[in-house]
C-alpha cells in the first residue's frame, strides 16, 4: 500500500495524467467503431509511445488497452453492431433497450459496468501481485521453460479450429524469434549476410503487420458497416437503487472476467459470453435475458473489462503475455529495455505500482467519457465509413512499423508481416499462436538451453522439479478444460448470432 | 483455388523450409558451454515442423468443398503497399502518403467525386505527417530521388 502511495505522484504528473486520460478516449473511440478491436487500438498507437520514456508509454497503452475494451459496447447497444466480438452479448440486451428508447439507460449501464469490472480486477491484480511475488521469485529457468510452453498451449487450444494449424502457426512465430544473432552464443542465424537481421526481425513492426495491416485487408473482403439514420442516446440514466439491484450479477461477471483475463489468451471473448451466461443461469427470471434488461448489458460489460488487469497478472509476475494486447505491451516495452517477469517485479517497483495507478486512472476516464461525453462520440459513428476506415488503417499501419527506428526496411516487414497474416488466416491458420510466440519464443529458447547448461544436458529436471511438475500437469488440464470452453462458447456464439442476425465483426 | 490444394501447397512449402533450416542449421558451430548450441533449437523446431506439416497433409487430404478467393481488391492493395514502401524510398514520405491514400481510397469509392477523393486522400495524408513527424517526431524519409 506504502508503495502504491509513493507511486502516485510520479504516476500523475501531468504528462502521465495527459496521457491516460488521452489514451483511454482514444481507445474508446477506436473501439467503439465496428472491425476495430481494442488489438489493433493498441497496435496502431503503439508508435505513439516511441519518444516518450517508458512511465508515459506505460500511461498511453494502459488507457488504450481499457478504453478499447469498453469501446465495443457504445455500438453494440446503438447500432447492434458490436465493436469486437467481446462486446457481442452486450447487443442481447443493449439494442432491445434502444428500440424501447432507453439508449441512455444502455449506456450508463455498460459504463457503470465496465468501470466496476475494471476496477474490482485492478484491486485483484494489486492483491495477488504482491502474495504472488515470493512464489515467483522461487521459479528457475525450468519453471520459466514450462510457463513459456505453457502460455503457447493455451493459445493454441483457445485459437479455435484445427489443433495442428494452431501449433503449426505457433511454430512460425518461433522460427521467426529465431533470426539474427544467438542469445547465448552470439552467432548469426539465418541472417543470409543481411546486417539489418542480425538483431533479429523487429517484433513491433511484425505485430503491426499482423494485427493491424492483415485486418485492413480482411475489411476490404467485407461489406460497409456504415451506420444509416440517426445515432441518439437517450436522456435516461440509472439509479442507484438499479446499479444496488445488479450488485451480485457486478462482482460474479468482475471476477469471471478477471479470471479469464489470468488464463493466457483465453480473453474478453471468453469473459464476457461466460459473464452473460453465468448471469443468466444465476437469475431468478432468466427468461427476461434478450428482453432489454440492465443484467444482460451489465455482466458481459463488467466481464470483459475485467479482463485488462488479469491479463497484466501473468505478462507482471512472469512475463508471459495473457491475450493478443498483452503480447503487442510486452513488445512495448521490451522496446522501451524492460523485461516483464520477476526481475521487473524485484528491481522495477518504480514501473510497476505507476500501472496500477494509470488503470485505476484509465477506469475512471471511461466512466467519465462514457457518462458525460458519449453523444459525441456516438454521432461520430454515423461518419466512420469503409473507405475512410481501410485508408486510415493501412497508412497508418505502414507508418507506425517503421515510425521506431526511421527504417523503411521495417515498413517492408510490416507489410510483409501483413500479407503472411492475411493469408494464414485465410486458409485457417490462426495468427494469434504466431504473434505469441514471436514474443515468447526467443524466451523459451533461452530458459531451454540455459536449463540444459546447468543440468549437465539433462532434460529430466524440467519435468521431475516441484514447481515444474506442477505447471505440467495444470498446463494440461487448463488445456484440456479450455478446449471444452472454447467449444462451449463456439457453439453459444453461432446460437447467438444466428438467434438475433448478428453482424460479424 | 480450394481451400485443400492452398494447405496443401502450405504445408511443403513448410517442410522444404524446415528442412533447408536443418541443413543450415547443422552447419552452426558446436556448443562452447553446455550440449545445445545455436544449431540445437532449429533443428528441434524444424523437426516438429515437418512432422506437423506431414500431419497436415494428411488433415488436407480429408477435407472437400471449401475454396479460397482472395477479392482482387485486397490483392491491390498488397500491391499498393508494397509499392507505397518503395515509394517512399524513392520520392518520400508526402508524395507517395498522398498517392498511396488516393489510391487506396479510389478503389474503395462508393460513388464520390474524384475531387472529394482526392481532398480526403490530402487530409489523410496531412493527418498522418501530423501525427508521426510533428507529434512523434519520427523521421519521414524526403526520397532518394528527391532529398
Amino acid at each position: 500500500m506504502d508503495q502504491l502511495l509513493h507511486a502516485l505522484a510520479p504516476a500523475l504528473s501531468p504528462l502521465n495524467l495527459l496521457l491516460v486520460v488521452g489514451g483511454t478516449t482514444a481507445g474508446i473511440v477506436i473501439g467503439a467503431i465496428p472491425g476495430l478491436t481494442a488489438t489493433m487500438a493498441i497496435a496502431l498507437l503503439v508508435p505513439f509511445t516511441f519518444g516518450y520514456s517508458i512511465l508515459p508509454a506505460t500511461a498511453l497503452l494502459l488507457g488504450i488497452y481499457c478504453g478499447g475494451m469498453y469501446g465495443g459496447a457504445i455500438s453494440a447497444v446503438l447500432l447492434r453492431v458490436p465493436g469486437a466480438p467481446s462486446n457481442a452479448p452486450t447487443t442481447f440486451d443493449g439494442y432491445p433497450m434502444t428500440l424501447r428508447g432507453e439508449s441512455g439507460r444502455a449506456i450508463a449501464v455498460s459504463t457503470i459496468s465496465s468501470f466496476i469490472g475494471g476496477l474490482v480486477s485492478t484491486i485483484i491484480l494489486i492483491v495477488s501481485l504482491s502474495s504472488l511475488t515470493p512464489v515467483v521469485l522461487m521459479f528457475g529457468v525450468e519453471e520459466y521453460f514450462v510457463m513459456t510452453v505453457f502460455g503457447v498451449v493455451i493459445v493454441i487450444a483457445l485459437s479455435g479450429g484445427s489443433m495442428n494449424r494452431g501449433f503449426i502457426s505457433a511454430l512460425l512465430g518461433i522460427l521467426v524469434g529465431m533470426v539474427g544473432l544467438d542469445r547465448i552464443m552470439p552467432y548469426p542465424r539465418f541472417t543470409f549476410g543481411i546486417t539489418e537481421l542480425l538483431v533479429g526481425f523487429p517484433q513491433v513492426p511484425a505485430l503491426i503487420g499482423l494485427f493491424c495491416l492483415s485486418q485492413g485487408f480482411r475489411m476490404l473482403e467485407e461489406r460497409p458497416q456504415q451506420a444509416t439514420g440517426s445515432i441518439t442516446v437517450s436522456a435516461q440514466s440509472i439509479s442507484f437503487q438499479e446499479l444496488w439491484g445488479i450488485r451480485r450479477t457486478l462482482l460474479r461477471s468482475s471476477i469471471i472476467g478477471t479470471i479469464v483475463g489470468i488464463i493466457p489468451a483465453a480473453g474478453p471473448n471468453i469473459a464476457s459470453f461466460l459473464g452473460y451466461s453465468e448471469a443468466r443461469r444465476a437469475s431468478a427470471t432468466p427468461e427476461k435475458f434478450g428482453t432489454g434488461i440492465i443484467e444482460g448489458v451489465a455482466a458481459p460489460e463488467a466481464a470483459n473489462n475485467a479482463v485488462p488487469a488479469g491479463a497484466l497478472l501473468p505478462l507482471l509476475s512472469f512475463g508471459i503475455p495473457g491475450d493478443t494486447v498483452t503480447a503487442i505491451l510486452l513488445g512495448a516495452l521490451m522496446l522501451h529495455g524492460y523485461a516483464p517477469g520477476p526481475m521487473m517485479i524485484r528491481e522495477n517497483t518504480d514501473l510497476l505500482y505507476p500501472m496500477f495507478v494509470f488503470l485505476i486512472v484509465a477506469n475512471f476516464t471511461l466512466l467519465a467519457v462514457g457518462l458525460l461525453a458519449i453523444r459525441p462520440i456516438a454521432s461520430m459513428l454515423r461518419y466512420t465509413s469503409n473507405r475512410r476506415l481501410v485508408g486510415v488503417v493501412l497508412l497508418f499501419s505502414i507508418v507506425g512499423g517503421f515510425a521506431y527506428s526511421g527504417q523503411i526496411s521495417e515498413a517492408l516487414i510490416t507489410v510483409a508481416f501483413g500479407i503472411l497474416g492475411y493469408l494464414l488466416e485465410k486458409i485457417g491458420i490462426s495468427i494469434v499462436p504466431m504473434a505469441i510466440t514471436i514474443i515468447l519464443g526467443p524466451m523459451m529458447e533461452v530458459y531451454l538451453r540455459q536449463s540444459l547448461i546447468a543440468n549437465e544436458g539433462s532434460i529430466m529436471p524440467l519435468f521431475t522439479r516441484p514447481i515444474a511438475l506442477a505447471l505440467w500437469i495444470l498446463a494440461i488440464l487448463m488445456a484440456w478444460a479450455t478446449l471444452r470452453v472454447n467449444r462451449r462458447i463456439a457453439i453459444a456464439e453461432a446460437a447467438a448470432t444466428q438467434r438475433l442476425g448478428l453482424s460479424k465483426v | 483455388m480450394s481451400l485443400r490444394s492452398a494447405l496443401f501447397g502450405t504445408y511443403l512449402a513448410l517442410i522444404g523450409i524446415a528442412t533447408a533450416m536443418i541443413v543450415v542449421a547443422r552447419g552452426f558451430p558446436a556448443a562452447t558451454l553446455g550440449p545445445a548450441g545455436p544449431g540445437f533449437f532449429p533443428q528441434l523446431i524444424a523437426v516438429i515442423l515437418i512432422v506437423l506439416s506431414i500431419a497436415g497433409l494428411v488433415e488436407a487430404l480429408r477435407l472437400d468443398g471449401p475454396t479460397v478467393n482472395i477479392p482482387w481488391r485486397v490483392v491491390t492493395a498488397m500491391v499498393l503497399s508494397l509499392a507505397y514502401v518503395g515509394g517512399m524510398y524513392l520520392i518520400g514520405f508526402y508524395p507517395s502518403t498522398f498517392l498511396f491514400c488516393f489510391a487506396i481510397m479510389t478503389m474503395v469509392r462508393d460513388g464520390e467525386s474524384i475531387l472529394r477523393i482526392i481532398f480526403e486522400a490530402l487530409v489523410l495524408a496531412a493527418v498522418s505527417y501530423l501525427f508521426f513527424g510533428l507529434l512523434l517526431k519520427a523521421y519521414l524519409p524526403t526520397g532518394i530521388l528527391i532529398g
